[in-house]
Parts: C-alpha cells; sequence; structure tokens
C-alpha cells in the first residue's frame, strides 16, 4: 500500500491553564499536549499509548476541535480539499466532521440518556442538514452493519447493555460514512468477554468501509492486535513512534520498553518477575527538567536532567525521544526476562 | 508445602437482594475454600457477584438476605466460627473484620474519608485493634507506609487522600488493611482503575506481602491476566452461579466449563495472529432480574443443549477441579 | 418474585441454531421497565411522598375553589361572635341521628375582666346545608355564582375554626389565603427557575468574565440572611401601591433573591455536563450550540431543576409569610396566611384564642409536604438508588 497520508499533525500543542482564586489567575500550565508531530495514512490503524494522563484523550480531542489547539497544524486531506482543522472555520469544520468522527471511551456517558438510539445515531446526519426521514432510513440502513437488529432503532441507552451502547457509538461514528475515525478507548470500559467483539467489529468496519483509525488504548496486548503503527506519548510528548514490528520488537525507548514489561501474561506457568517501572507519572504541572522521563528512567544520566532529547529518525519511520537511543540495549540489564518457575499449587 | 488447611470455607452462599422490580439472585450457591497462606482467584464479569461474595464474608451487606455457611477458621485450635450465623452489627463480627480478615476496594477514594489526613485514618484502625500508644501507633503506621512503598513516608503522613495519585491511595489502602497482620486479605478488584504499570506494582506489593506474612489473599477481578499471576486457585463465576473451579494452572491448560473456555480464547495473547478475527462469546451478560433459568450461560453458550433449561450439576475432574455443566454428565 | 419468573424467559429454543455472533444480545432488555414507570414506582414505594402528594393536591384545590368551599366571604362580620371558639359539628340530636348541625354561642361577659367566653347554646340548632346559596362571589373573577359548599340557614352561623378579633370567620378566611400564600410562591418559584436556569446555563457553558461577575454576585446575594433581605426589598414597595400590585411586587422581590441559590446549582451541573462525554459526542456529530444547549444540556438539567425548584418553595411560603406578618408583604384586603397570623400575635391571645393559629397550622402542614414531595423527587431520580 503506498504511504499517503490523510492526516498530518505538526507541532501540536495543547496548554491547560490552571487558575487558582477568586479571580480565577492563571498560576500555571498543564502542558497536555507538547509539541506533537506524526501522520497517519490511509487506511491504516495507528495505535495511540501511554499511561493515564499522558495526553492521549487531549490529542483525540484536538483533531476533532472538542478543544481548541494552542499551536501547530492539524491537515485533514479530504477528498477533494485539505483542510487545517485548528484554523479551520465554522462552515469547514462542518465539512470536517464528515470526514472525521470519534468513538468514544464510555458507552454510558456517551450517548444521551434522553435520546432514542435512532436520534443518537442520526446526530450527525442532522447536523450536516440531512432531513429527518432520509436521516431515519440511513439508521435503518446502519444498524445491521455494526451488528444491531432494526429493533434497537427505538430503544434508550438505558436499555442496552454496554457492547450494544459502544455499537451505537460506532454507527453514529460512520453514519456520514467518514474515511477517519479517531476511537479513544473504544473497549476499556467493557467487559471481557464483549470486548473482543469490538474489536473484531472494528476490524470488520475497516476492511468493508476502506477506514482509517486512530486507536487509542492503554490495553497494549489490543493496540499491538489491531494497529500498523503505533505512538507512545510520555507527559504531553511522543516518546517513540514506529511499525507496530518496531515498536514492540525492536522497541528503542526505555518507557516504552517499561509499559511493555508492565504487561501482564495471561499465562500461569510464566510468572514474570521482571522490571517493574518504578514511581508515577509525576505532575505534568511540572514536568521534570530535561528528559520528562529521567526521573523513572532506569538508564538517565546526567546529561537526561539537564537536556531535553530531540525527537529523532532511527531509519525506516521510527521515531525516538532518547539521547542514548542507539546505544541502549533494552533487553539486557533490568529488562531481561527472569521467569519465576511455576510455583502454583501441585 | 504445609499441607493444605483451610482458614475460611464458603458453602452453598446465596445472597438475595429484593428490589423494587424484582429480586436478584446476586449470589446463587457458591462453595470454596482458601487455604492458609494462598491465593485464592475469584475471576467473572462485571455484576457475577464476585463484590457480593466479598463482602458478605465480612457481614457488609446490611440489606439482603444472605444463606449458607462460611466458616473462619481462627488461629490456635479454636472451633471454626460462621460467619453467617454472626449479627452484622455486633462485636463479634467487627472484631473479626479489620484484624484478622481485612478488604481493599477497587475505588480507594471512596473508602478513605476526605476530612482526615492518611496518618490519622491508618492511625485509627491501628488503634482499634491494638492496644498502643499515640507514638507507638506513628510509628507503626509510618513504618506501614514505608512497607507498601509510599516515598517519603513520613511527609505523606500528613497528606488528605484528595493529594494523592490512585496508585497511592491503593497502597494506603493496604497499609490500612495490613497494619493489624490479617490472616486473610481480601482484594476486590485492587487494580482495575489503575493503569498498567501502577497495576504492576501493586500486585507485585501484594504477592510480596503475601509472601512475607505467610498471609491468605482472595483476589477478586475481571482480569484473567491478573488470575494468571497471582492465583493458586480460582473461582470463575458467571451472573451468581460458579462455573468452574480449579487450581490455576489445571484451568488454564485444561478449562471445561465452555464459559472459561470461551473467555480464555478471547483473550488477546502476546502470540495472537494481528489484525485477525478473535473468538469472542456472543451476546452480552443479561440483567440479573432477567436470568435465564437452569444454567444462566444458556443463551450464550456454544454448547448449548437440550438439557441446559434445567439446573446444571456440578461434576468433579479432581479432587480440586469441577465445573457446573451438563456437557459431562452422560444420558 | 413473580415480576423475575415472568421476566425469566428468555426467547431461546434448546438447540435452536445460535444466532451469528454479530447479531447479539438476546438480553436486551425489552422486559426492563421503562424510565417513567420506575420513576412513578418509586415515588409510590415513598409513603411520605405520598402524603405530601395528597396535601398538596387538597390544598390546591382549596385555592382554586376557595369561594365555593368557604361559607362566608373573607370579610363576613359575626358581630355577635368575636373570638368564638370553633364549633363542633354534631349528627346525633336526643339520642338520634339528624342531619349534621352545629349549635349557635350563648356568651357570657365576665363582670372582673370584661372578657367574654362562649359556650355552646344547645337551645340555638343551626342545621348545616350542603349547596347553599349564600354570599355571591366571582370565581376567578370570571363565573358569578352564589352556591357554597356548605352553610347554615340565614340568621345563623357556622364557624368550624371558630372567629376571629373582629367576628370573622377563620376556616373561611385560611381557606381564601391559600390561594395568596400558594400563588406567590409557585410564581415566584417560577421566575427564579427561569432566571436562575437561563443565568446558571449560559455561565456555566459560555464561562468567562460574565461566568465570574455572576458568581460573585450569587455569593454576595447568598451570603446575606435572607430574611432581612426581603424585608429590606419589600420595604421599598411604595406604600400607596394598590394590593394587587402589592401582591405581584412581593411575588417578584422573592424571585430577585431565590434565583441565586439554583443559578448555582445548574451552573454547577452544566459544568459537568459541558465536559461529559455525549455533549462532547454531540460537538463532534457537528451539532450546533442551540441544539447542544436545548436538546442535550437543558432536557439532561430539568429533573435536577424540578428538585431544586421544589424544595425551594418551602422558603418562599415562610418568606411571604413572615412579610405579610410584618406588615410588609401582602395587605388587605387580600388574605394570606400570614396576614391571618396578625392576629395571632401575642402569647396572651395564643393561650385563650388558639383556634387562631390555624393558618399557621396549615402552613407548617404545607411546608412539609412540599418537603415530602421535593424528597420523594430526589430520590425518585437519583441514577443511584437503589435500580440502575
Ligand atoms: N479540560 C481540561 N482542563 C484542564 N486540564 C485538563 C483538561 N483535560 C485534560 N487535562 C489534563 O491534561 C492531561 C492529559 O489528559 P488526557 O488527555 O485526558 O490524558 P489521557 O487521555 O492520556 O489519560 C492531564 O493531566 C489532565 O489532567
Ligand atoms: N446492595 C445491593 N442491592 C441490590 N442489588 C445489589 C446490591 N449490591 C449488588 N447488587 C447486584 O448484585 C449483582 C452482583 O453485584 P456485584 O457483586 O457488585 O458484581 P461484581 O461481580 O461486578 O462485583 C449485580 O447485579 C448488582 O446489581
Ligand atoms: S533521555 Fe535519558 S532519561 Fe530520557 S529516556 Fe533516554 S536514557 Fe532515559
Ligand atoms: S449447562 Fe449447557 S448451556 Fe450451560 S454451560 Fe453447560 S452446555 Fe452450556
Ligand atoms: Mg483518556
Ligand atoms: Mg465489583
Amino acid at each position: 500500500m503506498p504511504d499517503t497520508p490523510i492526516l498530518q499533525v505538526e507541532n501540536l500543542s495543547k496548554f491547560f491553564p490552571v487558575q487558582r482564586g477568586l479571580l480565577r489567575r492563571t498560576v500555571g500550565h498543564v502542558k497536555a499536549v507538547n509539541d506533537v508531530t506524526f501522520t497517519v495514512n490511509k487506511g491504516e490503524c495507528l495505535g495511540l499509548v501511554g499511561e493515564s494522563g499522558c495526553g492521549k484523550t487531549t490529542v483525540a480531542r484536538c483533531l476533532l476541535r472538542l478543544v481548541e489547539p494552542d499551536q501547530g497544524r492539524i491537515l485533514l486531506h479530504g477528498e477533494q480539499q485539505t483542510f487545517d482543522i485548528a484554523s479551520a472555520s465554522r462552515k469547514e469544520m462542518l465539512d470536517v466532521r464528515r470526514q472525521m468522527q470519534i468513538i468514544f471511551q464510555d458507552p454510558f456517558s456517551s450517548l444521551d440518556p434522553r435520546w432514542r438510539v435512532t436520534d443518537v445515531i442520526a446526530e450527525p446526519l442532522l447536523a450536516q442538514k440531512v432531513g429527518r426521514g432520509e436521516a431515519g432510513r440511513r439508521v435503518l440502513d446502519i444498524l445491521p452493519t455494526v451488528g444491531l437488529g432494526p429493533h434497537f432503532a427505538d430503544r434508550f441507552p438505558h436499555e442496552l447493555s454496554g457492547g450494544e451502547r459502544q455499537r451505537v457509538s460506532i454507527a453514529r461514528a460512520l453514519i456520514v460514512s467518514p474515511p477517519l475515525v479517531v476511537a479513544d478507548e473504544p473497549v476499556s470500559a467493557l467487559d471481557v468477554s464483549v470486548r473482543s467483539q469490538i474489536i473484531n467489529l472494528l476490524l470488520d468496519l475497516q476492511g468493508q468501509m476502506n477506514l482509517t483509525y486512530v486507536f487509542i488504548a492503554h490495553d497494549l496486548s489490543i493496540v499491538k492486535h489491531i494497529s500498523h503503527r503505533i505512538a507512545v506519548m510520555y507527559l504531553g510528548r511522543l516518546v517513540e513512534l514506529g511499525t507496530t514490528q518496531q515498536v514492540f520488537d525492536e522497541c528503542k525507548h526505555p518507557y516504552t520498553k517499561a509499559l511493555l514489561a508492565s504487561v501482564l501474561i495471561p499465562d500461569p506457568t510464566h510468572r514474570e518477575q521482571s522490571y517493574v517501572l518504578e514511581g508515577e507519572v509525576p505532575s505534568p504541572l511540572n514536568p521534570p527538567s530535561g528528559c520528562h522521563f529521567s526521573t523513572r528512567c532506569p538508564f538517565a544520566q546526567e546529561q537526561c536532567s539537564v537536556e531535553e532529547p530531540e525527537l529523532r529518525d532511527m531509519g525506516g519511520g521510527h521515531w525516538v525521544r532518547c539521547h542514548f537511543a542507539e546505544e541502549l540495549d533494552l533487553s539486557e540489564g533490568v529488562f531481561a526476562p527472569q521467569f519465576e518457575t511455576q510455583s502454583a499449587s501441585a | 508445602m504445609p499441607d493444605s488447611q483451610p482458614i475460611l470455607e464458603v458453602h452453598d452462599l446465596h445472597v438475595h437482594f429484593k428490589m423494587l422490580a424484582g429480586i436478584v439472585r446476586a449470589v446463587d450457591g457458591v462453595d470454596f475454600s482458601v487455604e492458609r497462606g494462598r491465593c485464592l482467584g475469584i475471576v467473572g464479569e462485571s455484576g457475577c457477584g464476585k463484590s457480593v461474595t466479598a463482602r458478605s464474608i465480612l457481614r457488609l451487606l446490611p440489606s439482603s438476605d444472605t444463606s449458607g455457611q462460611i466458616l473462619y477458621h481462627p488461629a490456635g485450635d479454636d472451633e471454626p466460627i460462621d460467619l453467617v450465623s454472626l449479627d452484622a452489627k455486633g462485636d463479634a463480627i467487627r472484631a473479626i473484620r479489620g484484624k484478622d480478615i481485612a478488604m481493599i476496594f477497587q475505588e480507594p477514594m471512596t473508602s478513605l474519608t476526605p476530612v482526615y489526613t492518611i496518618g490519622e485514618q491508618i492511625m485509627e484502625s491501628i488503634r482499634q485493634h491494638q492496644d498502643l500508644s499515640e507514638e507507638e501507633a506513628k510509628d507503626l503506621a509510618i513504618s506501614m507506609l514505608n512497607k507498601v512503598g509510599i516515598p517519603d513516608a513520613e511527609r505523606r503522613f500528613g497528606d488528605f487522600p484528595h493529594q494523592m495519585s490512585g496508585g497511592m491511595r491503593q497502597r494506603v489502602m493496604i497499609a490500612i488493611a495490613l497494619c493489624c497482620e490479617p490472616r486473610v486479605l481480601i482484594a476486590d478488584e485492587p487494580t482495575t482503575a489503575l493503569d498498567v504499570t501502577i497495576q504492576a506494582q501493586i500486585l507485585r506489593l501484594i504477592r510480596s506481602l503475601q509472601q512475607n506474612l505467610d498471609m491468605s489473599v482472595i483476589m477478586i477481578t475481571h482480569d484473567l491476566a491478573v488470575i494468571a499471576q497471582l492465583a493458586d486457585f480460582v473461582v470463575v463465576m458467571y451472573l451468581g452461579q460458579m462455573a468452574e473451579k480449579a487450581p490455576v494452572v489445571e484451568l488454564f491448560q485444561d478449562p471445561k466449563h465452555p464459559y472459561t473456555q470461551a473467555l480464555l480464547r478471547s483473550i488477546v495473547r502476546p502470540d495472537t495472529p494481528p489484525r485477525e478475527q478473535l473468538h469472542s462469546i456472543s451476546g452480552s451478560v443479561p440483567d440479573p432480574r432477567n436470568a435465564p433459568s437452569g444454567c444462566r450461560f444458556r443463551n450464550r453458550c456454544p454448547s448449548v443443549h437440550d438439557r441446559c433449561v434445567e439446573d446444571p450439576p456440578v461434576v468433579e475432574f479432581g479432587p480440586q477441579h469441577s465445573a457446573t455443566c451438563w456437557l459431562y454428565v452422560d444420558d | 418474585m413473580s415480576v423475575v419468573s415472568e421476566q425469566a424467559q428468555t426467547p431461546l429454543q434448546p438447540g435452536a441454531p445460535r444466532p451469528p455472533a454479530a447479531d447479539v444480545d438476546v438480553t436486551s432488555s425489552e422486559q426492563v421497565a421503562s424510565r417513567g414507570r420506575i420513576l412513578g414506582a418509586r415515588i409510590m414505594a415513598n409513603r411520605l411522598g405520598i402524603i405530601g402528594i395528597v396535601w398538596l393536591v387538597i390544598t390546591v384545590l382549596i385555592a382554586l375553589f376557595a369561594d365555593f368551599f368557604a361559607p362566608y366571604s373573607v370579610d363576613h362580620v359575626h358581630q355577635e361572635a368575636l373570638r368564638a371558639p370553633p364549633q363542633r359539628v354534631h349528627i346525633f340530636r336526643d339520642g338520634k341521628l339528624t342531619r349534621p348541625f352545629v349549635y349557635g354561642y350563648k356568651s357570657e361577659r365576665d363582670a372582673r375582666t370584661f372578657l367574654t367566653t362562649y359556650t355552646e347554646d344547645p337551645e340555638l340548632v343551626y342545621p348545616i346545608h350542603f349547596f347553599v346559596e349564600a354570599e355571591p362571589y366571582k370565581l376567578w373573577g370570571l363565573i358569578s355564582s352564589n352556591r357554597r359548599l356548605f352553610g347554615v340557614e340565614e340568621g345563623g352561623m357556622v364557624a368550624l375554626f371558630g372567629t376571629g378579633r373582629l367576628g370573622r370567620d377563620v376556616f373561611s378566611r385560611v381557606l381564601t389565603a391559600t390561594r395568596i400564600s400558594l400563588s406567590v410562591p409557585i410564581i415566584g418559584m417560577l421566575i427564579s427557575v427561569i432566571l436562575g436556569s437561563t443565568i446558571g446555563v449560559a455561565s456555566g457553558y459560555w464561562g468567562g468574565a460574565a461566568d465570574i461577575l455572576i458568581q460573585r454576585l450569587t455569593e454576595v446575594l447568598m451570603s446575606f440572611p435572607r430574611i432581612p433581605l426581603w424585608m429590606a426589598l419589600a420595604a421599598t414597595l411604595p406604600p400607596e401601591l394598590s394590593s394587587l400590585h402589592r401582591y405581584l411586587g412581593v411575588t417578584i422581590v422573592l424571585a430577585l433573591i431565590g434565583w441565586a441559590g439554583l443559578c448555582r446549582q445548574i451552573r454547577g451541573k452544566t459544568l459537568a455536563l459541558k465536559e461529559s462525554d455525549f455533549i462532547m459526542a454531540g460537538r463532534a456529530a457537528g451539532s450546533s450550540t442551540p441544539t447542544i444547549l436545548f436538546r442535550h444540556l437543558i432536557p439532561n438539567c430539568f429533573s435536577h431543576i424540578v428538585v431544586v425548584a421544589t424544595l425551594s418553595i418551602p422558603g418562599l411560603i415562610l418568606a411571604e409569610s413572615s412579610l405579610s406578618f410584618l406588615g410588609i408583604g401582602i395587605t388587605p384586603p387580600l388574605v394570606s396566611w400570614g396576614t391571618l397570623l396578625k392576629d395571632a400575635q401575642s402569647v396572651q391571645v395564643l393561650t385563650k384564642h388558639p383556634w387562631l393559629l390555624a393558618p399557621g397550622v396549615f402552613m407548617v402542614l404545607t411546608v412539609l409536604a412540599v418537603n415530602f414531595l421535593g424528597d420523594a423527587l430526589r430520590d425518585a431520580l437519583d441514577p443511584y438508588s437503589e435500580i440502575r
């Protein structure tokens, strides 16, 4: 597949002011997204991972202008036209919303409890000034595509299970046939037995409708399963970007490696005693100087807390933000695998 | 290995709630035992009755019909106590709560009082069960904070719960739970609200405490990976009923109940081929008020057949392995 | 139990072909009761709530048809019976069942204290008739009539709650006063709901400098003690205002202060909802701001508004009564429970003529009833109580 970009994010930043006191004076900024640059190619799935508070949701919301980006460009290459979402007018945004839609994490809070399923799904159509009758017909068309029967159209969200609600969310996103869909942790809030249904549905739909996904998740095994390329964020910064293979098997950033090491393996005969990342994500109000990861990085050197590393190309589209990306061997030292031999009951 | 001595035995536990819209049979016939120094895992999807089971052990469910037996074997050679027969508000259960059996919850914020510092809260629970002076209690509290891996414990002692992160609060909860050296720790989804990295830290903490203090742990979770990493023995629950129970390796290598089999097939593993369809279970967990009669899994079970409309029998596959299913019974 | 067993049958034939994995959720809750029915059931399950509703229905009916229920107009004077105690209604006469009747009064004046005491006079028998023709009135200022629910023949008198200082029937006056004492708080509440929710939603949704200003304003309004503030505002109403204009004035005064609390609550709710995923989803769908406000936000605040508004009524009832009691609220010829209570100002009056407290009893009962209803609504609308 030739890599034609559909979305180019350049130097995107979003700083939330922190306000205190009676007159709400700004006392600082949460650098939720800090100078993030990446490209999404047509037809691929880009995974976005990181601990909570790293800015994943803020990136997603900036992409759809649900929060106003402070800096940067977000170029969406539509069918006829290229938009800069960061500076698009109200009218242009309506066109953008036909090209890009979003699926939210929480199936319980992302549907208005007072709207019927058919109204929920039709909302983007009505916003595009499609008539009510036509909208109703298109809702009935899309229900089977997401695995729901026509009788769901008249239900209220509280009458549906979590999985069904998430299917409704997906239908709402797809009703305007957008080529690009942002999914913000679409399965984290679902029951284990329903997760795989929704992942399968997303994979199916991507094939059928030729969709491009930006897929946010904190469950690395699911991201690995669904993504072609993966971007790793830490404290508002992009720290590693590459193909799934590059990020999982040839990862070069200590943070990515630590994330991978904390994934629990569902196998009682492999009780890993390997490295557990110490500490917690520092406050984004006051990120550590130099490399933001330096307070938790097992390889940190003096230089790390002084000088912030650049995001550098390691070749083959593999970008890493670490001073020692070339030298470090992340399969050795603390990250060397150590398996505890099986000790469960005889 | 010390031979298996049960410390807690649950026999035929039923917990029902009467509600406006009908009766919720939150727990319907659950049987298991927890062995000394071992970890029992209870796994199931949301609403299957895991928390209700846990709470009924400590008699923390005021308005419910509870029947069955929960035998607690106290230290020494005393007779076992049936916790179900105790008065839920009486002194007997209160002496056991916190001191012999302690519990930690999914969202530590709701179990910590926002208006007291964490130090005060730990000290209070120490002094409830131990006769210590203010000074001694404070020293013990700080050493507990250190033990659960809270950096700079002396300073954090004066923090309020809202000043701490979710992971730190969970550590405080563990410190409170452990300060009277309980013999059983019930952990109800302690890592569900946390990041993978913090989850790994907390699980490692629980495991090391369990080994060092020779404590029994009941680990409640919906995540089979947590079970695989921590449990010695597993109970799989579905809609209030026990689907299967087995030693952990047996459960993962030779699951018998169709629900366990399907759950295990549906999880993504490191070697799952990327972007291929995953195995999945059709449908979703029904509302407990609309649970099917007979086998409650029958509207989702791939092996469902005629007999499943009747209550399935418990079939034994070994001394410790059983499943509640018709499949293994010949007509 | 029966509810469960009816619902427990899932539409599944054993051995029937499995539905394809995509067409899922056999379980979906066709059978789960609808939101409205659950709401109704929850309110009905709350005994105090029902008591509250029953009492409120009665008082509203009384307010609407006070002229009909009251045997006399508010100004009808019984000169021969000043501060006479309530009459008892009898149905037995000489051991025989008869139509209900009351006895007239026999008055006796204490020679030393000059106080008159009244006792039943067995000689004077006034049978009570229903749907009698009596003093004419205009129902709601529209329909002329002279039918009243009950009364006694010309020359007799009936005073179920006794009479006041000037010999006016307390029963008739309390019933008539219900009108003002209910309508002032309700209209005041409606005005403050409109003010409070519009300002609250706008302030919460757009934020910015206006929001800060409004918040400080409401804080100032709410930090003053209520009653003195009301008194100060009511005192600015010119004394020469007609009774009707005063009525409107008092209502507006109450509303002008009442909106602040509601505004803060609605703003808080708006702030929370604004960040909620379904509003985000609405914006991502491309819906316009009016759609977001009027179709997502306000409907979802609505139950909250209803509860807050209901629970604000007792305060307004008490406020109107206090102002009227102090003479700076409702003025004659209009009557409210507060103005009636003016007759019962001294301890001496209270100990000797306790029936003059009847308006106070109505007030307390109504305040309780509204509180019961408000609590029942809140519990019923609370998504975390009992049922999902
Ligand atoms: N509306 C907001 N106002 C202020 N701070 C915010 C807002 N939204 C997010 N943040 C902060 O920005 C950071 C990134 O948050 P988020 O994007 O939600 O992270 P993630 O989705 O990776 O968990 C967090 O520290 C969060 O507290
Ligand atoms: N106090 C209660 N009153 C009524 N129903 C309850 C109560 N607590 C739990 N339930 C119901 O019991 C079932 C089991 O709940 P729970 O044990 O919390 O499930 P989980 O396995 O997710 O922990 C659920 O259907 C829940 O709605
Ligand atoms: S720059 Fe230094 S601190 Fe940052 S990740 Fe690389 S080695 Fe670690
Ligand atoms: S009893 Fe029947 S329906 Fe239930 S799990 Fe066994 S085979 Fe499936
Ligand atoms: Mg997020
Ligand atoms: Mg639970």
